[in-house]
């Protein structure tokens, strides 16, 4: 299962933008989202991929894998809301950064408190716009589990997020 | 409000409830305030999720991690047609002096290992440079029957323009090389060998740790990606200004 074929390689560049955007969903900082990419990108060259597979997804799960392997061997949440405006290519102004910064503070300060498999569901499908079936491909779990975890990720953030409380 | 409400408020926020099931909760909640002022903060929540992470440069990719996908050996083992017209290819750097020398006899050392050979002193293939678009194939013949073909085009880090190319004398070997356009002069910053592998279309590297050379020059020198083939025309047509 060594190296891609080409149409894998490229369908990978094309899907290359929003495997980055997912990357800075997970991490929410923009540094540890390009860190966490080029690993996703080096593990899917190094370990390669079945003929048949689709890129961008296999690179999903790849990149989940990734993600959990950086929780579980650094404090990634310590490093937290660090976040944001550090390479944007349209910088915004002073006060969109502060306001983006704290609501991107805020949000993933409620993330970081959901369980991990919830946040993953959730990040998938209200982030990314995957569909269940995608999100179930990715995080390689039944449907139905993803169901569960979305409504259970939502009804969390409930408790520890009042969207209304945010300067938005 | 139990868990199966949850579930089903949170499959109608994405739109994954069947049509039947999505009929039966509208009317639920229609009859029902509580369940609204449920789905309400659901969807607030979900918005402001969506939107905390949806801001300008998300999606934006390190070149240095295009570049690592881009010079990455497919399954056929061959470099592809995107990778011959992408960033660097591997090259057998020990061969660079001794063949370098012979070829072109502007060597002169630079600091560390690094090497240059002007181009501008080879008007043939600084011509080439200054007025020839990028090609994934096929090469452009010099007067001299020596065959050229330039890769790709960068803007570097100084505000200058550089081209990545191939240059072929036959014999099965091709120089593959970065020439960066200093004060309308080409001068080539990094050149290497390469072996052509059967015919003049298919090459293939000698040693991938020696791809790094000009992996590395790009990714130290170039301010972005490569240029498209339109901006890459536009400015030929401008003489490179």
């Amino acid at each position: 299962m060594r190296a891609l074929s080409e149409l894998q390689r490229d369908v990978l560049l094309a899907g290359l933008g929003g495997l980055r955007k997912f990357c800075f969903s997970l991490t929410g900082s923009a540094a540890d989202a390009d860190d966490l990419l080029q690993t996703t990108v080096e593990r899917v060259l190094d370990k390669g991929m079945p003929e048949g597979a689709h890129a961008v997804k296999w690179a999903y799960r790849i990149c989940k894998n990734a993600w959990i392997d950086e929780l579980r061997s650094r404090q990634v949440r310590d490093r937290y809301p660090r976040l944001v405006g550090e390479q944007w290519n349209e910088a915004p102004s002073a006060e969109q950064t502060a306001n983006g910064e704290r609501e991107i503070a805020a949000v993933s300060d409620a993330l970081e408190k959901i369980p991990r498999d919830q946040r993953l569901a959730l990040t998938l499908v209200a982030m990314e716009g995957k569909t269940y079936a995608e999100a179930a491909q990715i995080l390689e779990v039944p449907v139905g589990t993803i169901m569960s975890r979305i409504a259970r990720a939502r009804r969390n953030l409930l408790e520890t997020y009042d969207p209304s409380n945010e300067n938005k | 409000m139990t868990e199966q409400d949850y579930e089903l408020l949170s499959q109608y926020l994405d739109g994954e409830l069947a049509a039947p099931a999505a009929q039966e909760l509208r009317k639920r909640l229609i009859a029902d305030p509580a369940l609204r002022e449920s789905l309400e903060r659901l969807q607030k929540v979900n918005n402001r999720v969506k939107d905390a992470f949806d801001v300008p440069g998300a999606d934006t990719v390190p070149p240095r991690i295009v570049t690592i996908l881009k010079n990455a050996r497919t399954r056929r083992g061959r470099l592809s047609q995107q990778q011959r017209a992408g960033w660097g290819l591997a090259v057998a750097a020990s061969l660079v002096v001794a063949s370098g020398l012979l070829l072109m006899p502007d060597w002169h050392q630079q600091t560390g290992e690094s090497l240059a050979v002007s181009a501008g002193d080879d008007a043939l293939l600084a011509h080439e440079l200054e007025t020839s678009p990028s090609r994934g194939d096929g090469w452009d013949t010099l007067s001299d029957g020596r065959q050229v073909r330039p890769l790709l085009s960068f803007a570097n880090t100084q505000g200058g323009w550089c081209r990545e190319y191939l240059l072929s004398e036959g014999g099965g070997m091709a120089w593959h090389g970065v020439a960066c356009r200093t004060e309308g002069q080409w001068t080539t910053e990094v050149l290497n060998t390469e072996e052509l592998a059967g015919s003049i279309n298919e090459y293939r590297p000698a040693g991938v740790a020696n791809s790094d050379q000009i992996t590395s020059f790009i990714a130290t020198h170039s301010a972005g990606i490569a240029l498209s083939l339109k901006q890459e025309a536009d400015l030929i047509a401008r003489n490179w200004q």
